[in-house]
C-alpha cells in the first residue's frame, strides 16, 4: 500500500477515536506527574530550603558574630550546593522547554547536556577541592580554633580522608546526573542523528 | 487580552485543534495511560508558550511544533522504546463499529508500519498525511526542503517494504 493511501485512513483513525474530551480549563493548572516535573520541582524546594538555611546562617553571624572558619566552610558547602540546585534547575527549565523547531529544539538540548555532562563534575569537584586546600591553610596559620585537633592528624591520613571525601562526592554526583540526564543525553544523540 | 479572555481563547483553539494532539499522541504513547499522560503534558506546554505564540506562524503550526517537542521529549524520559501495535493486537480505544474488518485490518496495518519508523520519520509521515506542505513541515521540523523530500522518499520506500513485510506476515 503507497503512503498516499494512508491519508484518509489516518484521518479515520484520529476522529474515529472514542475519546472523551479531557477537560482543558483543569489540565492546564496541573503540572505533570512524569520524572522531568517531579525533578524541577524537587529542585525548586532545595532551592527554597537552601535558601532559608542561607538565611538562617547570616541571621545567626550578624547577630552572634560567629568569626570561626567552620562557619565559612559551611556556609560555603551550603552556597555551593545553592549555586548547583539553581543551576540544575535552570538546565531543567530549559529541557522542559518546547517552543522552537524540532531539530534546533533537539540540538539545543543536546548540547546543553553535554555542556552539563563536561563541566558539572570538575566544577563541582574543584570547588571542594579548594575548600579543602582553604582548611589546610586556616589550620597552618592557625585561624580556626575547632580545628586545632584535626590539625594534628598525620598529614598522610588528612589527604587520605580528603580524598575519600572527594572520591564519595564525585561517585554521588555522578550517579545523580547519570540517574537524571544520561537517559536523556543518549535518547537525545539518537534523535539528533536522526535528524 | 485580560488573563480571563487568554484563558478562554486558549481552549477554544486547543479544542480545534485537538486532533493535532491525538495524533501525537497515538503515534508516541503506547497505551491509554502513557496517551493521557501526553495529552496532560502537550496541552501543558502549548499553555505555557501560549502568551509568547505572536501568529506570525499558523496556530496548527506552532502547535505541531510544539506537539513534536514534547512528544520527543515524552519518550526521551521512558526508557522502553515506543512500539505503537503488537501485530494481531486490536487497536485500543479506536474500535469503531461502522468500520469494515478490512478497513480495520488496513487500518492495523497502517499503524504497525508507522510504528516501525523511527521518531523523527513518525512525526514527518503524520504532517505528509495531514496534508502539510514541504514548507509547513520546514518550518515545523527545521529540516531543509530538500533534505525532507529526500526523507519522504526513503520513509515511502521504507513503508512499502515494512507493509509487505507485515501483510504477508499477517496472511
Amino acid at each position: 500500500m503507497e503512503l498516499n493511501e494512508f491519508k484518509d485512513m489516518f484521518d479515520k483513525t484520529s476522529n474515529s477515536a472514542t475519546q472523551t474530551s479531557p477537560d482543558i480549563a483543569a489540565i492546564i493548572y496541573l503540572d505533570t506527574k512524569g520524572p522531568l516535573a517531579t525533578l524541577e520541582r524537587k529542585l525548586k524546594l532545595s532551592i527554597y530550603i537552601f535558601a532559608v538555611v542561607v538565611v538562617l546562617f547570616v541571621g545567626n553571624f550578624l547577630f552572634h558574630g560567629h568569626r570561626a572558619l567552620t562557619w565559612y566552610l559551611l556556609y560555603a558547602i551550603l552556597f555551593i550546593e545553592f549555586i548547583f540546585s539553581v543551576f540544575q534547575y535552570g538546565v531543567i527549565k530549559q529541557i522542559r522547554s518546547n517552543t522552537g523547531d524540532v531539530k534546533h529544539n533537539l540540538t539545543g538540548k543536546l548540547n546543553l547536556l553535554q555542556k552539563i555532562y563536561q563541566w558539572f563534575l570538575p566544577v563541582h569537584e574543584g570547588l571542594f577541592l579548594l575548600m579543602a586546600v582553604l582548611l589546610e591553610i586556616s589550620m597552618y596559620y592557625h585561624l580556626d580554633i575547632n580545628f586545632e585537633g584535626w590539625s594534628k592528624v598525620n598529614p598522610v591520613l588528612r589527604i587520605a580522608a580528603y580524598a575519600l571525601f572527594l572520591t564519595g562526592q564525585y561517585l554521588l554526583k555522578r550517579s545523580t546526573l547519570k540517574k537524571h540526564y544520561l537517559q536523556y543525553l543518549e535518547k537525545l544523540q539518537n534523535l539528533v542523528k536522526q535528524l | 487580552m485580560s488573563q480571563r479572555e487568554l484563558h478562554s481563547a486558549f481552549i477554544s483553539l486547543v479544542q480545534q485543534h485537538e486532533r493535532i494532539i491525538y495524533k501525537m499522541c497515538y503515534l508516541y504513547a503506547d497505551n491509554a495511560d502513557d496517551r493521557k499522560d501526553l495529552y496532560q503534558d502537550i496541552v501543558v506546554q502549548v499553555w505555557k508558550a501560549y502568551p509568547k505564540f505572536r501568529g506570525d506562524a499558523k496556530f496548527s503550526t506552532w502547535l505541531y511544533q510544539i506537539a513534536i517537542n514534547t512528544a520527543l521529549s515524552y519518550i526521551s524520559r521512558n526508557k522502553r522504546s515506543i512500539v505503537s501495535f503488537i501485530p494481531g493486537e486490536t487497536l485500543p480505544e479506536m474500535a469503531d463499529t461502522s468500520i469494515n474488518t478490512e478497513h480495520d485490518e488496513q487500518l492495523a496495518l497502517l499503524h504497525k508500519s508507522i510504528a516501525c519508523l523511527n521518531e523523527i520519520e513518525k512525526a514527518i509521515v503524520v504532517l505528509y498525511i495531514d496534508n502539510k506542505s514541504y514548507e509547513e513541515m520546514e518550518s515545523i521540523m527545521g529540516i531543509n526542503n530538500g533534505a525532507l523530500r529526500t526523507k519522504m522518499t526513503r520513509i515511502k520506500e521504507k513503508l512499502k517494504k515494512i507493509t509487505k513485510t507485515n501483510s504477508y506476515g499477517t496472511e
